[in-house]
């Protein structure tokens, strides 16, 4: 390698080829998926246009939310022994200059966006037949990465202040985004910001990589020398005034209990907090008049599509060695004298309290509404009872949540990464491949109905036969005692018949569902219970190799 | 108790302790009826293996060189017993005197004028030690 | 005779294409310090994390306190005080939390004894781990070890990368706990001069494989160091039987042996040499020359 860009770029592959392009997967073509399936369902665009664009709207959006926030993790640099997102001393003590990493970096970043946008256009033209703008918001997105590594280097030294830095950026894309895509008419408004003259966008575009370019080599600087921004002075400040450090603390009933607070302490308020900072992001935007008719649906949509998100706290939550991000046990909490199922059994206590608290903390933000009466509004607003309706759907997104959390975390709980890089893999394949064969009219509409039942009721068997397979096994082991496999068998039981009661009285009239369909459920229900054998066989599998 | 432990010397520990213990009663730096430090204090201090500072002080009580008395600690043997075997003290001089031999035959130097030298030696320790005795 | 805290008999690991452990079988008495010595990569981390059943025994059997450690860990670890490589201790916590999450897990944990440790090493409780220095690291590690008065204190690399100060806290540690009735002491380490102050039985390992397992005193007695003195200058390295170790140019060399000294005697007589000098290597010599030797064997085998 002659000179260190080539250098650093080749040692970034290395470093990130393996996990890159499954999460990068998974995060383009599922959200590709979502937005396809009603649009093809829909026959194309001949049919609605207006729906069309607003779902392509969506998309869009979600599209460049999950390139930026690849890019943005990925590209902040390596992530150093102290965990910050900085380069490591190692990258320091390189004979190089400041300006000159973070140059490359840039470089890097600009040039990723790029390529993304390009590919995701072309592959959206290919299957769609939809001409997508790409230049437009492939400046866009690279400006906006930019900007965000610059404000991470200025704001590396704080923890707070980059997590601050992170929640703020997003909200503000939301907003800008908002503007551009949440109106009837955004594909002619980007036609028209498209045809913006070629020179000026590039001068603007120039004009604030340059800038951000001179804050990131400022921020970088300070952080080679040791002297990052940091909020540590004020910390410090504050508990002098303050008083000192409560030493006293109650002692713990048992070695569970004792577990359990060491994972809570460790990852069970961030969720929480976030459903808190979320609420108070959308009451400083309804306080401004910013998106005052959409606060509810907003409240209303984070409080019940949160799962999406909970499968990604369980994957946190069932890591082994968070700081090192190492998927291998830790030494510590593997030496623990508690037996497998007792230290499984506190993750996933944890896990559910963390759901818990965080749905107690949208509950308490949708009581306002409940009160104001906007629940009368809600869609299956002529069911006999839309109390009941929001109650049921509340316990269904609990159930959700607690599923994806726990399934989440049995994943990450094995400590194999290819646990969950093969099956994200395999399922984008089978995505992709699905959605190409259809765009290119391979697959008839008939041939595709019967493979999705058949994949139904495989999924079904599969669950239900995966889960009745993992009990045996950790009941073989010795990992789970009688009362765990009665309970959850009852549980699931339960939950069976309250499904096939949905299914024959439905509290809202639906159309027919196929029976393969309400067979996948079926199976799928079995899931919920499925962690409490699934956990104590992870761990045991990651605790002793 | 002023006892030095060197691992490297080839020696083993248990056999040093016993060597300097010997030497130390033998030149009344540790009287008779004297405590010396319980084993795990001792092991604590050299830091050594406690098993081995209690390998050492069997030997010394096998020896006759200390006694145990029971709750009490170990003591220095009392006076009357001899403080040393004539075969230990016979042994560790051997030693001690197989090293100065062998260095001499490298040196070239005869064994006339070591005899010699040993007196010359010990005239020169006498006369220091009978500074120090007419001190109080 | 009570049985023995630690069996392990036959235990083999591979890695992949490596192979870590080779058939190494070992037993621990009770109430003894025991050092397993080996240069880094020598399998000793890997041992001892059979020990504490973060590795299962694919092959041969590991019985700690006559458990197995995958099969029971409570029973085992609630016995065991330990002390690992990295000091992996969680980075969040401050020192007094530590410590009263530790004593959830230990019925025996000695809560005078914790707060006399934290005193002789003066930490401040109040301290965030993440903030302690690299020795101050590996005291906590030893207190929340040492504070439940554990049956075995099992400590890998204990003194790896301490000031002397910190090093000698962590043998007289090692000291204190054999000394009290019972308790037994393992502890894995490549600075040897450590090892030949503090333990009862030494373990060897080289590659995978344990080349020697004796008392330490029996060690020391049946190694001697030679200097050997020939008439004429040797060009190559004499060839004399039962020699670890041969060092030394022209006249002079220097032999290491394991036992069987009249033998080589008669055999350095026959070739014409003389005995010099006769000492006893130090175990740093013995584990040198015991590594060069089978490392030598397998390049002539």
């Amino acid at each position: 390698m002659r000179s260190i860009g080539p250098a650093l770029t080749w040692e970034f592959r290395r470093q990130y080829q393996w996990g890159f392009f499954p999460i990068f997967s998974w995060n383009t073509f599922l959200l590709f998926w979502i937005w396809l399936i009603p649009y093809k369902i829909s026959g194309g665009a001949e049919n609605s246009p207006r729906h069309i664009e607003m779902v392509t709207g969506w998309y869009a959006f979600y599209l460049y939310a999950a390139l930026f926030s690849c890019g943005a993790v990925l590209l902040s640099g390596f992530v150093d022994k102290r965990k910050r997102m900085t380069f490591s001393v190692r990258h320091y003590a390189l004979p190089v200059r400041t300006s000159v990493l973070i140059a490359w970096q840039m470089v890097c970043a600009t040039i990723f966006m790029f390529m993304s946008v390009l590919a995701m256009a072309g592959f959206f033209r290919l299957v769609t037949g939809l001409s997508f703008p790409v230049l437009v918001p492939a400046l866009f997105c690279s400006a906006v990465l930019v900007w965000t590594t610059a404000g991470l280097w200025f704001l590396v030294g704080s923890q707070v202040l980059t997590l601050l830095f992170f929640a703020v950026v997003p909200l503000l894309l939301i907003w800008g985004f908002g503007g551009i895509f949440f109106r009837e008419t955004w594909q002619s408004e980007m036609g028209t910001f498209g045809k913006a003259p070629l020179p000026v966008l590039f001068l603007l575009f120039l004009i604030s990589l340059l800038a951000a370019y001179l804050i990131g080599v400022v921020g970088a600087a300070r952080d080679r020398r040791g002297d990052a921004f940091s909020l540590m002075p004020i910390r410090e400040w504050f508990l002098e005034r303050f008083g000192t450090l409560r030493v006293r603390q109650k002692r713990f009933s048992s070695p569970v209990a004792a577990q359990f607070w060491f994972e809570w302490r460790q990852k069970g308020l961030i969720m929480p907090i976030i459903a808190v900072a979320v609420h108070a992001g959308i009451i400083v935007f309804i306080l401004v008049g910013v998106m005052v008719g959409d606060a509810f649906d907003t409240v209303l949509g984070f409080s019940f599509f949160q799962w999406f998100v909970w499968f990604h706290a369980g994957l946190l939550f069932g890591m082994r060695d968070t700081y090192s991000g190492k998927w291998e046990h830790g030494a510590f909490t593997a030496t623990r004298p508690l037996n497998n199922r007792d230290l499984s059994f506190a993750i996933l206590k944890a896990g559910g309290a963390s759901i818990a608290v965080t749905f107690a903390v949208c509950v308490l933000a949708l009581l306002p509404w409940v009160v104001m009466g906007s629940l009368e509004h809600l869609p299956g607003k002529h069911a006999a009872h839309p109390y009941l309706l929001a109650f049921g759907y509340l316990c269904g997104a609990l159930l959700l949540s607690w599923t994806l959390m726990a399934l989440g975390a049995c994943i990450t709980l094995t400590g194999r990464k290819s646990v969950l890089v093969i099956p994200l893999t395999v399922l984008s394949a089978f995505v992709v491949g699905m959605m190409t064969l259809t765009a290119f009219g391979v697959l008839s509409a008939g041939t595709r109905k019967t493979l999705f039942e058949a994949f139904e009721i495989i999924i079904a068997l599969g669950c239900f036969l995966g889960v009745l397979a993992a009990f045996r096994a950790a009941y073989r082991k010795q990992l789970i005692g009688k009362g765990l496999v009665l309970l959850p068998a009852g549980l699931w039981l339960i939950l069976v018949v309250c499904a096939a009661a949905l299914y024959v009285r439905p509290p809202v009239p639906l159309e027919s569902i196929p029976v393969s369909l309400f067979l996948l459920f079926v199976g799928l229900t079995a899931l919920p219970v499925a962690p409490l054998a699934l956990a104590p066989l992870a761990l045991s599998w990651n605790r002793h190799r | 108790m002023q006892i030095r432990i060197s691992p490297q010397d080839g020696v083993p520990i248990y056999l040093q302790i016993i060597n300097q213990v010997n030497y130390l009663v033998a030149s009344r730096r540790l009287l008779p009826g004297e405590q010396l430090p319980p084993v795990r204090k001792l092991a604590e201090t050299l830091v050594v293996n406690p098993n081995t500072v209690a390998r050492a002080y069997r030997e010394l009580e096998t020896a006759g060189v200390l006694t145990t008395r029971r709750g009490a600690g170990v003591f220095v043997s009392e006076a009357g017993r001899p403080p040393l075997p004539q075969r230990e003290r016979k042994r560790i001089l051997s030693e001690r005197i197989d090293i100065l031999l062998s260095e001499a035959r490298q040196m070239g130097v005869e064994l006339e004028e070591i005899v010699e030298l040993l007196r010359q030696r010990e005239k020169a320790i006498d006369k220091s030690n009978m500074g120090r005795r007419s001190e109080p | 005779m009570r049985e023995n805290v630690v069996e392990v008999q036959g235990l083999t690991r591979r890695f992949g294409a490596k192979t870590a452990l080779d058939n190494v079988s070992l037993g621990v008495r009770p109430g003894i310090v025991f050092g397993l010595v080996g240069e880094n990569g020598a399998g000793k981390t890997t041992f001892i994390k059979h020990l504490l059943g973060l590795l299962r025994a694919k092959t041969g059997s590991v019985r700690v306190f006559g458990l197995d450690p995958v099969r029971d860990p409570v029973g085992v670890l609630g016995r065991i005080g330990y002390l690992s490589e990295e000091r992996d201790l969680p980075d969040w916590m401050r020192i007094h939390e530590l410590l009263n999450y530790t004593q959830a897990f230990f019925p025996k944990w000695d809560e005078a004894y914790a707060r006399e440790l934290l005193e002789t090493f003066a930490l401040d409780s109040r301290q965030k781990i993440k903030t302690l220095s690299r020795g101050q690291r590996a005291q906590t590690g030893l207190l929340v070890a040492l504070a439940h008065r554990p049956d075995l204190l099992l400590l890998d690399e204990p003194s790896s990368g301490l000031d002397p100060v910190v090093r000698r806290d962590i043998l007289g540690a090692i000291i204190r706990t054999v000394a009290d009735e019972g308790r037994t002491v393992f502890f894995s380490s490549h600075l040897l001069e450590e090892v030949e102050r503090v333990t009862d039985d030494v373990g060897m390992i080289h590659a995978g494989r344990l080349v020697l397992n004796a008392p330490l005193d029996q060690i020391k007695a049946s190694h001697h160091r030679l200097t050997l003195r020939f008439r004429t200058s040797q060009a190559a390295p004499p060839r004399l039987p039962g020699i670890l170790f041969c060092e030394g140019a022209g006249l002079e060399w220097t032999v290491l042996c394991d036992g069987a000294l009249d033998v080589l005697r008669a055999a350095a007589e026959k070739q014409g040499a003389r005995i010099v000098e006769e000492g006893k290597p130090t175990l740093e010599e013995i584990f040198v020359a015991r590594v060069k030797q089978t490392v030598s064997v397998r390049k002539e085998a």
